[in-house]
């Protein structure tokens, strides 16, 4: 032990680096087909006021297709100036129960956004305490203004 | 070190109160080790030339392999250590990809890419650089953080 702390503590970094990888699809390409479940499309949009989660769910219908789809959309105003990460967590975790298969998520922040924040969008989206949510993610520019709150 | 204890042993007659002393520092010892062992890490320091970049924040545990490293730190975009543009060119021409940087992608797209964003900085500089790599071929793209189980 007296040999190994010294060397332990002359070699250990300050700092363990991790990876976040990213689909990224070709240019004008598209990224590879959903598997058929009933949650088609799950995007969250983030700016500095909130976090929107928009969803495409299958209808519960015995007759119902691919693309015969009813929208989500539900908005989480930041808390203090930091994102609400725990009931967009709660949100992803309703629809991960609709849909086990779904492993997909487009993440849209604004330019604004610091790059912490939007890592810490992104660890939130793939799990929370529960287990895996939607590992693999998709980073996407956000163009629309906000919507408007009547 | 035992040559050491045992003629104070031989002076206490039975009870050890020098060994009842090294517990607590052995107690810390291998508390340190343990805590040493799981924060262990070999990555070299991010930028030793800039102390003020810092990568953010992450619970993700997978460890970074080798890769061509695209720096976006506060002054300068910079790939594997060679200067692309300034940061504040980059964002006032706010063009979708940053033409610079996507020539030396493009030199070997095949290469995976990882992508080390100071933390301050904002999302529309990556947005750029994750641009620029898809408009370079480049497909296997990974965002470097630093873990929060680190020291």
């Amino acid at each position: 032990m007296f040999l190994l702390l010294p060397f332990l503590l002359l070699t250990t970094s300050t700092q363990r680096l991790v990876g976040l990888t990213l689909s990224l699809p070709e240019l004008g390409g598209l990224l590879p087909p959903e598997p058929p479940g009933r949650v088609e499309r799950v995007e969250i949009e983030a700016r500095p006021e909130g976090l929107r989660v928009l969803a495409q769910v299958r209808r519960a219908d015995v007759i119902t297709s691919a693309g015969d789809t009813q929208a989500f959309a539900v908005s989480l105003p930041s808390q203090g100036g930091e994102a609400d990460l725990a009931g967009l967590q709660a949100q992803l975790r309703a629809l991960k129960a609709l849909d086990t298969t779904r492993r997909k998520l487009t993440l849209r922040p604004s330019d604004a956004l610091p790059g912490q924040t939007v890592v810490a969008l992104m660890d939130a989206a793939r799990a929370d305490a529960q287990g895996e949510l939607f590992p693999e993610l998709s980073l996407a520019s956000l163009t629309e203004p906000p919507p408007e709150t009547p | 070190m035992r040559r050491g204890f045992r003629p104070l042993r031989a002076q206490s007659g039975g009870a050890d109160p020098l060994y009842a002393a090294l517990a607590p520092m052995v107690d810390v010892l291998t508390i340190l080790l343990v805590f040493l062992l799981r924060t262990w890490s070999t990555d070299p320091p991010v930028r030793p030339d800039d102390p003020s970049f810092q990568l953010p924040l992450s619970v993700e545990e997978t460890p970074v392999g080798v890769a061509r490293r695209l720096d976006l730190a506060e002054g300068e975009l910079s790939l594997n250590g060679a200067r692309i543009t300034s940061t504040k060119a980059a964002l006032e021409r706010d063009e979708a990809v940053i033409p610079e940087l996507v020539t030396a992608l493009a030199a070997d797209p095949d290469a995976p890419l990882h992508i080390r964003i100071d933390a301050d900085l904002p999302y529309a500089l990556l947005r750029q650089a994750l641009s620029s790599a898809q408009a370079a071929g480049v497909r296997d793209v990974t965002v470097v953080a630093a873990s929060r189980a680190g020291l």
